[in-house]
């Protein structure tokens, strides 16, 4: 479950990633606006794409604590967890 | 269903600020105002007799920008943006020396990117003279967030705030929606009330983006003050206020080109 999570989330990420030889490269410790160069506003669409892609709802508070690969899928997890 | 909920000035909310970030902006502001006159004398000779820029609506521009200033409510200009200096252009196509020398708050703060103006000492004092707010455009959620406080508690208090909701210079020279970005619906939705007064300005001779405009540029502005609203909560109510206000100066920039005014001969 956790690849296909990851897996579905670089294909979310790739249009937005600025740096594209950082997303060839990026693990789950990747951060979005310092490595993959993500602005920030992108990283808004990123949430709301995760949202629907995942069909989850992502609070405010719960967006603001998204700033690694890994803490986005962790939070995808939680919220389809005993689906 | 639910309804769209305009941004309703019935609902605000005084926003406060912690005083190690509002006692600096008050200082910010004092010194400011020392230095405005002799400051904005200097940055305007150069533009209009070292550079020779020249706006074409001038009176008209003012007039009705006086208009919309006469009252405290909040504004927030936003507009398109082709150089480093499209700020200090549309303060002096808006508002004439005198007018902030008396109303001082008519000199509208600013938010440029940390890294255009850390490079030369002079343009970090014109800029902290200036009101501007550096932003760190790789700063964490935490900076951004301290940065939407200032600009609401700023707003709230009569103070004019300019932003450039495409976040940088159009690279292509056009508004694009896809570079939107989304810092300015959460200016809004923070600050309900708040009027949008959208901008479109460029000089005759600009193609693309640029760090100066050309000498002898001719500039040539329009305003719309746009009531944005939304039926949508959190970041996507802030995605589509921000979108709305980018749609609009597309929509400008869309009759600036159907004018015909672009690429004249300037001499």
């Amino acid at each position: 479950m956790q690849d296909q999570v990851y897996e579905k989330l670089l294909e979310i990420v790739k249009p937005f990633a600025k740096n594209k030889e950082a997303f060839e490269k990026a693990t789950e410790s990747s951060s979005f606006l310092d490595d993959l160069e993500v602005s920030s506003s992108r990283l808004v669409d990123i949430v709301l794409d995760i949202e629907e892609a995942f069909e989850i709802e992502v609070a405010d508070t719960e967006a603001d604590k998204i700033d690694t690969l890994g803490s986005a899928v962790a939070l995808i997890k939680a919220k389809t967890a005993g689906r | 269903m639910s309804a769209v909920v305009p941004l309703d000035a019935h609902q605000m909310i005084a926003a406060t600020l912690p005083a190690a970030q509002r006692i600096p902006l008050w200082i910010q502001r004092g010194l400011g105002r020392l230095f405005v006159v002799p400051l904005s004398i200097i940055v305007i000779a150069l533009m209009k007799f070292w550079a020779r820029f020249r706006v074409s609506n001038h009176r008209e521009l003012r007039e009705t920008f006086a208009t919309l200033t006469a009252s405290r409510e909040p504004l927030l200009i936003c507009a398109n943006h082709l150089t480093l200096i499209d700020s200090i252009v549309l303060q002096w196509a808006l508002v004439p020396i005198r007018a902030f020398a008396l109303q001082y708050r008519l000199l509208f703060w600013n938010l440029p990117a940390r890294e255009n103006v850390r490079r030369f000492l002079i343009w970090r004092i014109i800029t902290y003279l200036g009101k501007c707010i550096l932003v760190d455009r790789m700063g964490d959620k935490s900076t951004s967030q301290g940065l939407l406080q200032k600009v609401r508690y700023l707003l709230q208090r009569g103070e004019i705030v300019n932003i450039f909701p495409e976040g940088t210079r159009s690279r292509s020279g056009r508004i694009s929606l896809e570079a939107t970005n989304y810092g300015v619906g959460r200016i809004l939705q923070a600050t309900p009330g708040c009027r949008v007064l959208c901008v479109y300005m460029r000089g005759r001779s600009q193609e693309r983006y640029s760090n100066f405009p050309a000498n002898h540029e001719v500039f040539d502005l329009s305003m719309e003050v746009i009531s944005p609203a939304t039926a949508l909560p959190g970041l996507r109510g802030a995605r589509d206020i921000s979108l709305q206000i980018v749609a609009k100066l597309q929509q400008m920039e869309e009759k600036y080109f159907s004018r015909g005014y672009a690429t004249a001969n300037v001499g």
